[in-house]
């Protein structure tokens, strides 16, 4: 039974999703929230290395090396389909609500079986299936995407166009590495290219950029982060979280399951060091801390919430990726640890942005506001949430950022973390920004009548919450599974237990930690209550120099202080062209398609259609010298 | 009288006049002269691949000898040259309706560029 | 005598009896064309549910080289029989929803069809060409539009006169030098040739290959002939004349030039791989390229064709068994997607009078199934996974990255042209699908689109041919992408037999009566 359990998560939900294609609104989705649960129960109770590899093989022998299904649950497989699959089981649960009969997307069938193809990319043992589940996955994001307006296609164009120019450059690695080993088994070819890597041999290189490419396109990584704050923003609202939650993800599960064997495990001398790194991992932290900090600048000027997070996520993924570049065991666990809280805390912020919404019917910040009152449980979502996105002790952002630091520390990497920390304290502009935004301030007179959102929209928000302060309580509830993950690529662990965790220059307690911050907390709290009296002031009850805003021609729904709300840094940083490679690609596709029309009616033009003969002539005599 | 220098220009004379033909002008009806001289001079030439000097008929009238050189003209290139004049007057007969089309559509014989942001049927 | 005489026989015969029943069309005439070609797709499915042991068919029991034979195998007998299918599907459509046509409509189809099953299955070079241009002869009458400009055609026709017109030099001077036309007997005398035969018949003979299959610079005729034939005979022309073009110009390689048409050239040995090759990658990269800016729709399928048929020039010029696969592979999967497409096509241009697909907006709000299909004829063109173009892809990634620079230059253009080219084809898909009230918002919609206010005659409402013939091309494509084994036990044995590296070739004992014991292996038969 067990022997199919694999196949079955990877080929039951497609399944489903066809059934699910013939079934009223509400059975859609709940089927699609049963599959996550059922999916995220079952990863949670098996363990890495209980359940056999599964191979069936397809009979296209003809084609050289053997093709199939393979899928196999490796420790790091297994870790990033836990902690996705629980983070899609909460989204689907909001989404079960959130999908009523007016805000109805639609896209169940199509969200069931991409679960299928997502923990198809994790399971795959062969570079065949992994490409089929990763070309699949991106397809049905496309659609999701783009299935309803025009802008929303372009945006999912985007994302499918760098897709796939990744996924086929994989293809082509993947058969240049079988070429010579006869093999597309994932684990036989990092062999190969390992040895490649170690015996110098030029091949390696191309061999591993085509991989990467594929990698660092879905990951986002300059000079590819401009295609989130498209699709990110663009998709269903309720989708948004599985797709800046889970599915940015499985670039970086790419880049560790091929960089983390191929870079740790070469010996010393054979790959080029800077400073102590492997040349690739120096650049590529390089990238990252660039992304970290161009992220992080195009969320704080940006006045749409979701653009925002989706900015925000290109931002954490750079985070991500400069911990995995300082090529240390702390560096790679800090990457894996800041990847999972990611998740959560992105998943939070995207979820209560939702929620927001489909209450208000806003995106753009500067329309709302006040709405704490009205949203309590959705506030305190989202505060808990951006504490652990800004860093801030003692949520579970904290942890994984503080190892962050601590890997770069240790190899004194001291420009990257001042990248870092540049961004960090620019998340925690644009993170307030948000709240403030959103929450704070007044509440708009059209949002009077708001309510907070029903029970079962706010099970899943509970949950984050309660998981970011568990995980800021004690991180070991990450780093024990992380730990696993770099035993079986034969790293040493991380020297932590529950609460304690020790880093390069210093270890944190963190539940004393906790203790202190809740102990503030409450503290603040109780002078909040015991405090004055307060005076509930409506906005339009106000003055500046004894004027009244009616005075100069403003209305409830022009009053609002959270548009341009970082004005003073943006011209600060006008100078500096973060447009610039998004511009450079459209001037590419804009030069592509004057080539093409080109091409096109000038090839078939009358004019030319005589002078093909002639070209056909010299063709001949060309051919008649060559030989 | 060697004839096969003299034939053999003149085919390479009636391709050459056909080739120029076909990109001297856009007159359809020119083009269909045109690839009309080019197709005969061609059969020319097919018919020269086949002779030999002092070949006969290729039909069996009487007994011949199997040993030594054949009596006869290769057969090959004279079928060969049958089934093209029948290709050749297929397309020819095709090419002057399109013509004809062409001018009900046009007015004239003067084929340039496909009219843009017409209605299409079907 | 085979079964197999009948795809070449049957369709002749009926093609010369149909206008004894009147050359107005009547139900009669229809059903009898339709049944033909329904018959014979039964044939053909019916061999190749059995085994299909190569055999060669020797013709008016003249054996070759001196007579002609046919040679049939799985691989051409499951090509044969798609174009049966693809047949059906645009013939039944153009009765139910195109313009009416005279009987001539129908017996040129069928003309067409007893064409290309003798180019696919000739062992020939003369009758390769007579097929060649029979077919080509017919594609023009049917491509030729009723009303409005014929200059599209015309230039088709000029074309394939004048390509026509160089194979037949090109054969003249080859049998002037080899002496025969038996395209195996052929290949054992290539290397003896003197070179200026060689190159001189080898460039003539591919004139013609390439123009049938719109290879850059001599696809100048097709955008236009696409756009003004009717969309029945814009599936024809992508399914069945180019590839019928594509399978023979591949025989000529694997037969005749045998090693010359491998990268790198072997010393010696005239080599067209490279300029193929060559040319192949322009027109791969350069069709995708055009598919980004063109707003009609019909001419964007075309050079969608185009840059597909230069992929599968790349592969054939490559030359080595993966590669060769891939081509077989591109071709089926070629054909079948793009039929979806121009049923798609076919059905927006019917219901809007315009082939812009700009006017196409909508459409797919009331009928979702052209969304659909047009989605899956995508898929099935640029080869995403698990439909047959990803198997074909796969096959000529692996092919072409042994085959050192020129095959990995080949690999990076195959990248950047499948992505512009899945960019243009799902941009004109998601236009089928978007709404109908969004589109009065964006600013570029062309008011003179009746796309989904005109209320359609019934021409234009999607009708049993559309559904059966899309669904039956779904049914091949995902036959074909689920299960791909059997495509490529075929494809592989049919290049082994062709190369001759199987122990006893039936390809290679057609022609021993002529050369006994050239090799050693072939059985000698008295």
């Amino acid at each position: 039974m067990t022997k199919y359990l694999l196949p079955a998560l990877v080929i039951l939900p497609p399944v489903l999703g066809l059934l699910a294609a013939f079934l009223p609104r509400l059975l859609r989705w709940l089927l699609l929230f049963l599959t996550a649960l059922a999916t995220a129960t079952v990863l949670v109770a098996v363990r890495p290395g209980e359940m056999m590899p599964f191979s069936a093989a397809l009979p296209v022998d003809a084609l050289g090396p053997a093709l199939g299904l393979h899928l196999a649950l490796t420790p790091t497989a297994w870790f990033f389909l836990v902690m996705s699959s629980l983070a899609t089981a909460s989204f689907t649960l909001f989404s079960l609500v959130f999908n009523d009969e007016r805000h109805d997307s639609g896209i169940a069938p199509l969200y069931l079986a991409l679960l299928g193809f997502g923990s198809g990319v994790f399971l795959a043992a062969d570079w065949i299936t992994f490409f089929v589940c990763w070309e699949l996955a991106s397809v049905l994001t496309l659609i999701i995407v783009g299935h309803r307006r025009g802008h929303a296609f372009s945006a999912g164009l985007w994302y499918f166009a760098l897709s796939a120019l990744g996924s086929l450059s994989l293809l082509a690695g993947a058969w240049w590495i079988a070429l010579h080993n006869g093999s597309f088994r994932i684990d036989d070819s990092l062999v190969t290219l390992t040895g490649w890597v170690a015996s110098g041999r030029a091949a390696a290189w191309p061999v591993l950029g085509l991989f990467s490419l594929a990698f660092l396109t879905k990951a986002a990584l300059f000079p590819f982060h401009m295609w989130p704050a498209f699709a990110h923003a663009e998709a269903p609202d309720d989708f948004s979280p599985f797709l800046s939650g889970v599915l940015i993800k499985y670039g970086i599960y790419g880049l560790f399951v091929v960089w983390v064997p191929v870079f740790f495990h070469t010996p010393e001398g054979a790959v080029r060091t800077i400073s102590g790194i492997p040349w690739p991992l120096y650049i590529l932290g390089w990238v990252s801390a660039l992304t970290a900090v161009v992220g992080t600048l195009m969320a704080i000027f940006t006045n749409d919430a979701k653009r925002l997070l989706a900015w925000s996520t290109v931002a954490n993924l750079g985070y991500i990726g400069t911990a995995l570049s300082a090529h240390s065991v702390l560096g790679t666990a800090a990457a894996l640890f800041h990847l999972a809280n990611h998740m959560v805390f992105k998943g939070a912020m995207f979820t209560t942005v939702a929620a927001v919404k489909w209450r208000t019917g806003e995106r753009e910040m500067h329309r709302m506001g006040g709405l704490a009152l009205r949203m309590p449980l959705t506030f305190m979502t989202f505060l808990l949430a951006i504490i652990a996105a800004a860093g801030i002790p003692p949520m579970s952002g904290f942890a994984s950022k503080w190892m962050i630091f601590q890997a770069l520390f240790e190899k004194q990497l001291v420009f990257q973390a001042t990248a870092l920390f540049f961004a960090s304290t620019g998340a925690f502009l644009y993170l307030y920004r948000a709240l403030h935004s959103i929450f704070l301030g007044q509440l708009s007179t059209r949002h009077e009548h708001v309510r907070e959102v029903p029970f079962l929209m706010a099970l899943p928000m509970v949950a984050f919450m309660l998981a970011l302060m568990a995980v800021g309580f004690a991180p070991g509830l990450i780093l024990k599974p992380v730990n696993w993950v770099l035993a079986s690529h034969g790293l040493d662990a991380v020297r932590s237990n529950w609460t304690i965790v020790v880093g390069a220059t210093a270890h944190i307690d963190f539940a004393t930690l906790f203790g202190v911050f809740g102990f503030a907390a409450a503290l603040v709290f109780l002078f909040f209550v015991l405090g004055g009296r307060r005076t509930k002031v409506p906005m339009m009850d106000n003055y500046t120099s004894g004027e009244d805003p009616a005075d100069w021609g403003l209305t409830p729904e022009r009053y609002q202080y959270a548009y341009a709300f970082y004005q003073p840094i943006r011209v600060l940083f006008s100078r500096i062209p973060l447009g610039a490679t998004e511009a450079l690609f459209a001037r590419v596709a804009r030069a592509l398609v004057r080539t093409g029309s080109l091409v096109a009616d000038g090839f078939a033009s009358a004019a030319f259609s005589t002078w093909s003969i002639l070209l056909g002539a010299a063709l001949l005599i060309l051919f008649g010298v060559l030989s | 009288m060697n004839v096969v220098p003299i034939v053999a220009i003149s085919a390479l004379l009636l391709f050459g006049i056909g080739l120029y033909g076909l990109w001297s002008g856009r007159n359809v009806l020119r083009w269909i002269l045109a690839v009309g001289l080019m197709e005969t001079g061609i059969n020319v030439f097919l018919v020269l691949t086949g002779w030999r000097p002092g070949g006969a008929v290729p039909i069996i009238t009487g007994a011949f000898s199997t040993r030594g050189p054949s009596p006869f003209i290769d057969p090959v290139p004279s079928a060969l040259v049958l089934t093209s004049i029948v290709i050749g007057l297929g397309t020819t007969t095709l090419a002057l309706a399109l013509a004809v089309l062409h001018a009900r559509a046009h007015g004239d014989l003067e084929c340039g560029d496909d009219p843009e942001n017409a209605e299409v049927l079907e | 005598m085979s079964a197999a005489v009948a795809f070449i026989a049957a369709p002749l015969a009926a093609a010369f009896l149909l206008p004894l029943l009147g050359t107005r069309p009547t139900w009669g005439t229809r059903a009898a064309s339709l049944l033909t070609l329904g018959a014979l797709f039964a044939l053909g499915a019916w061999m190749l549910a059995g085994p299909v042991p190569p055999h060669v068919i020797v013709l008016g029991g003249w054996r070759a080289p001196f007579g002609i034979s046919l040679y049939v195998d799985a691989s051409s007998l499951m090509l044969v029989t798609l174009f049966e299918l693809l047949a059906l599907a645009a013939l039944w459509f153009q009765h139910q929803h195109g313009q009416e046509k005279p009987v001539s409509f129908d017996v040129l189809v069928l003309v067409l069809m007893a064409a290309g099953a003798g180019a696919v299955l000739t062992q020939d070079l003369f009758n390769l060409f007579v097929f060649l241009e029979i077919a080509t002869v017919a594609a023009l009458a049917l491509s030729a539009p009723q009303t409005g400009s014929p200059r599209g055609v015309i230039r088709y026709w000029l074309f394939s006169a004048v390509s026509g017109a160089a194979m037949l030099l090109g054969i003249a001077i080859l049998y002037s030098g080899a002496g025969t036309l038996n395209l195996v007997d052929l290949g054992a005398r290539w290397g003896r040739l003197a070179e200026p035969v060689r190159w001189l018949s080898g460039v003539l003979i591919l004139l013609g290959f390439l123009v049938k299959m719109e290879i850059m610079p001599f696809h100048g005729w097709a955008p236009a002939t696409y756009r003004r034939a009717p969309s029945s005979v814009g599936l024809l022309l992508s399914g069945v004349v180019t590839g019928l073009a594509a399978f023979s110009a591949w025989k000529f390689f694997a037969l005749v030039l045998r090693g010359g048409t491998s990268l790198p050239p072997v010393s010696g040995v005239f080599s067209f791989s490279q300029a193929l090759f060559g040319l192949g990658a322009l027109t791969l990269i350069l069709g995708a390229l055009a598919m980004l800016a063109e707003k009609d729709g019909k001419r964007l399928l075309a050079f969608s064709t185009i840059s597909q048929m230069g992929l599968v020039l790349m592969a054939l010029a490559l030359g080595n068994p993966r590669a060769v696969r891939g081509a077989l592979f591109l071709v089926f999967s070629h054909a079948l997607g793009k039929s979806l497409l121009f049923l798609v096509a076919g059905i927006a241009v019917s219901r809007t009078r315009r082939s812009e697909w700009g006017a196409w907006r909508g459409l797919g709000q009331s009928s979702r199934s052209l969304v659909w299909f047009w989605f899956l004829g995508t898929a099935t063109v640029v080869g995403l996974p698990l439909v047959p173009g990803f198997w074909g892809k796969l096959s000529f990634v692996g092919g072409a990255l042994g085959m050192g620079m020129w095959g990995k230059a080949g690999v990076a253009l195959l990248i950047a042209a499948t992505v512009a080219e899945s960019v243009a084809l799902l941009r004109v898909g998601h236009g089928l699908w978007e709404h109908a009230d969004l589109r009065k918002r964006s600013g570029d919609v062309d008011e003179t689109s009746a796309a989904a206010g005109a209320a359609p005659a019934c021409k234009a409402c999607a009708g049993v041919s559309y559904w059966a013939g899309a669904l039956a091309i779904s049914a091949g494509i995902l036959w074909m992408g689920l299960w791909p084994a059997t495509f490529t036990r075929a494809f592989a044995d049919t290049a082994a037999a062709y190369a001759g590296d199987q122990p006893v070739s039936v390809v290679r004992t057609s022609t021993d009566a002529f050369a006994p014991r050239r090799d050693g292996q072939g059985q000698v038969k008295p």
